[in-house]
């Protein structure tokens, strides 16, 4: 059994990127291997921001990534630097910065690069989108 | 302990790529991986010296940390090194010294990927 850690660097609208690594993860559990994580790095952090809405004629990555978490309890992280400075805040960051809207909530959760790097020790297979 | 290849493929400020890859890079090492670093296509205008302009961190100051960071082995592809016309260039600063860059072809570059567990892109 394989153990996989995914790497989102792109963002939403990066082509099909979206939806190969939504196939992708799809595919790694039907075939009974394991998602430690999906980690949203860099521009991939925009994939996380909640106040997007569905314009209903091409996939809505967002609504797939929280059905994911969902039905298969994958642990979602989001780079908190790269989130904030790009304006992807959750409750506590918005209420200490005097900000109106939060846009960061479960499944989604904050975690910096030492997290990543800390569960990749447990993994055979590192793959990015 | 993992053994990762990062590649830098784009310019140093098209992009927020450059910065990314090098945060991505110094927190691996932090966390106990092993790191090598490629530059390769664009990505080998990252290691022009830039003059350093306020507001913006300028990247090869900041690439120049890496050997404080373990991070000892670093490869130029030549065929974009030779495309972009900077090998004397490259050759004459004293970044690819610092860094100790070892110029490869695009067999080594193969052989270079398959020797390690995973590889990043930025």
């Amino acid at each position: 059994m394989a153990e996989y850690s995914i790497l989102i660097t792109s963002s939403p609208f990066q082509g099909d990127t979206a939806l190969r690594a939504l196939a992708f993860v799809q595919g790694v559990i039907d075939n009974g291997d394991v998602i430690n994580n999906i980690f949203f790095y860099s521009d991939g952090v925009h994939h996380t921001n909640n106040l997007m809405l569905n314009t209903g004629d091409e996939l809505f990555a967002l609504d797939s990534w929280k059905a994911l978490a969902n039905t298969h309890n994958v642990k979602l992280l989001v780079c908190i630097t790269a989130a904030v400075k790009r304006g992807i805040v959750s409750e506590l960051e918005a209420k200490e910065n005097g900000l109106a809207h939060a846009n960061l909530t479960a499944p989604f959760e904050q975690a910096g690069l030492g997290a990543f790097f800390t569960a990749l020790h447990k993994c055979n297979r590192l793959v990015q989108f | 302990m993992a053994h990762l290849l990062i590649r830098f493929t784009q310019s140093p400020y098209s992009n927020t790529k450059s910065q990314d890859g090098l945060d991505f890079a110094l927190a691996a090492t932090n966390y106990g991986h092993n790191v090598k670093v490629l530059f390769e296509n664009q990505g080998v205008l990252q290691l022009v010296k830039a003059a350093s302009m306020e507001g913006l961190k300028n990247h090869t100051k900041r690439l120049a940390s890496m050997p404080f960071f373990d991070i000892e082995e670093c490869f130029v592809c030549k065929t974009s090194s030779d495309l972009y016309n900077v090998e004397s260039t490259l050759a004459n600063t004293d970044l690819s010294e610092e860094l100790d860059c070892q110029w490869i072809t695009s067999e080594e570059k193969l052989s270079l990927i398959q020797s390690v567990d995973h590889v990043v892109t930025f």
